[in-house]
């Protein structure tokens, strides 16, 4: 028995074709159902659809084999037993600073709001700037505007929400995308499955 | 908060779970005293300097205190084998030494989520032979061992850190770009992997990604030696993990080779191998060959040896 975590959201909507390709189909009933663990058209396998942050944390702990989770996820989580074994190329985006001007990153303890804590600390004990960290868990774009913080560090896509909210990306951390990460162990003790798996999603990229 | 709250990651065993692990360690022992394995009880505390915290990963894990008699820093043990290279050295003997032990070690921080912090390692090292004998001696031992804990079947993972550490010897990377190679080789990841390779001049770059990639059954090995046809050191350490497979005498036992295993102690000088089942999603029991440790005390033995956290498996049965 394999079991595959998802991340819900856009990025499923991007695995699912991905999967398909590769033989693995999910019916419309199973993902529309209140059901948490969904058959697929495999006997050998299932899948659970959770949310991206904690596809990591299923994988990691065993309670999945496999899972498609974003590298912006993977990077906060710290991916620790955990291979990271494709890039799948969809849901991509840039994980970035922002602010409302390039002066406002001009402090001695620079205060940033981002829900990518681990990231941004990592980001700026590299550069040797002292910060501040206020988690928050939504609408980032906020935080600057109302004076919670001088910068964020957020995932851009278009960059519209941050325009709109008077704000212009500064600094590139991370280039991001979709990555298929499997269990340690399990690629051990499932290696043929796994690396079949491996290999079909892998062709039709 | 009530005072029988016992600190994050730290547990005990009472009644029956206590009994089990007690029962199974008197079976461990006669196992490896059989065996011809000394039995050996290393101090809970010591100097820092002898706790060999040159491994970071090690050292991080290690809790340190001023001792106020002599001044100086003492750690409490998050790992006995630097103990055992200690002891080794101390009796200064040429021939093969056999050491086992059951202790309750201390780490700052868990494995992971289902480790504790204060495991009870178990485990045997072997000194003084550099032969291949020796470390398929250490490898059937830590599986009888499983055996006698009733884990069934087990996948056998096999590797050999020296062709990673031969393809590193032929780049001239900075330290930080190996730690970050190294990184990149523990989560396996080929996409990071091709974006170091186009950041860096490698002599070997097609190597890295092949070395990544090989892992399957014992057959792998053979594409291996392809691989490394021009490079004698990496040749002979596959040659040694081919002489394993085939002299390991293993019932019920998968052998699953794994080229790009690195350990998570930085000591690991050659083979190494880890012994996995299907129901637990981590490594139950781990070792290999480190060659390296026992020159911090004067004078360099070859090594080889596993241990594994006996709490967790006896509770495990």
């Amino acid at each position: 028995m394999l079991t595959i975590a998802l991340s819900k959201g856009r990025i499923l909507e991007q695995t699912l074709p991905l999967l398909k390709k590769a033989g693995l189909e999910i019916a419309n009933e199973e993902l529309n159902s209140r059901k948490l663990i969904l058959d697929t058209n495999l006997d050998d396998v299932k899948v659970i659809v959770i949310r991206a942050t904690d596809v990591p944390v299923f994988v990691q702990h065993g309670a999945a084999d496999m899972g498609i989770a974003g590298k912006d996820v993977l990077l906060e989580h710290g991916a620790n037993g955990l291979f990271e074994l494709l890039d799948l190329g969809i849901a991509k985006c840039k994980l970035m600073v922002a602010a409302s001007s390039k002066d406002k990153l001009n402090q001695n303890t620079l205060k940033i709001a981002t829900k990518y804590v681990n990231s941004a600390k990592h980001y700026f004990e590299a550069k040797g700037q002292q910060i501040d960290i206020i988690k928050l868990y939504g609408a980032m774009e906020l935080a600057p505007v109302v004076g919670l913080a001088h910068c964020i560090v957020d995932l851009v896509d278009t960059g519209n929400t941050l325009k709109a909210n008077g704000l212009v990306p500064l600094e590139h951390i991370e280039d991001i995308s979709s990555r298929l990460v499997v269990n340690a162990a399990s690629f051990k003790t499932k290696n043929t499955q796994i690396k079949t798996w491996v290999k079909s999603i892998e062709k039709n990229l | 908060m009530s005072t029988w709250q016992l600190p994050e990651g730290i547990d005990e065993l009472t009644g029956d779970r206590a009994l089990a692990f007690e029962s199974v360690r008197r079976t461990l022992l006669d196992l490896y005293a059989d065996k011809g394995f000394g039995l050996v009880i290393p101090p809970m505390v010591e100097y820092v300097e002898s706790l060999l915290l040159t491994s970071d990963s090690v050292d991080e894990k290690t809790f340190k205190f001023l001792d106020s008699t002599s001044g100086k820093m003492l750690g409490v043990h998050a790992d006995i084998t630097p103990q055992i290279a200690r002891i080794d050295a101390k009796r200064a003997s040429d021939k093969v030494e056999k050491y086992c032990y059951v202790n309750a070690i201390l780490q700052t921080k868990a494995d992971d989520f289902y480790a504790s912090r204060s495991p009870i390692q178990a485990g045997a090292e072997l000194y003084g032979s550099d032969d291949i004998s020796a470390d398929v001696e250490v490898i059937e031992l830590m599986l009888k061992s499983l055996k006698l804990l009733s884990i069934n079947p087990i996948v056998l993972s096999l590797g050999n850190v020296l062709i990673f550490n031969t393809l590193i010897a032929q780049e001239s990377l900075s330290v930080e770009q190996v730690a970050k190679l190294r990184q990149i080789f523990a989560r396996r990841s080929a996409p990071d992997l091709a974006e170091f390779i186009g950041g860096v001049t490698l002599n070997n770059a097609d190597k890295f990604s092949a070395l990544m990639k090989l892992e399957g059954d014992v057959s792998i090995l053979d594409k291996a030696l392809n691989v490394f046809s021009d490079l004698p050191e990496a040749k002979s350490a596959i040659e040694d993990l081919i002489k394993i497979s085939r002299q390991l005498n293993a019932v019920d036992v998968e052998v699953m080779i794994d080229l790009a295993e690195l350990k998570a102690y930085e000591y690991h000088t050659g083979v190494v191998f880890s012994a996995y089942n299907e129901d637990y999603s981590k490594a139950l029991a781990q070792g290999g060959r480190y060659n390296g440790l026992s020159a911090s005390f004067g004078k360099a033995r070859a090594a080889t040896g596993f241990s594994f956290d006996l709490k967790f498996l006896s509770q495990a049965q």
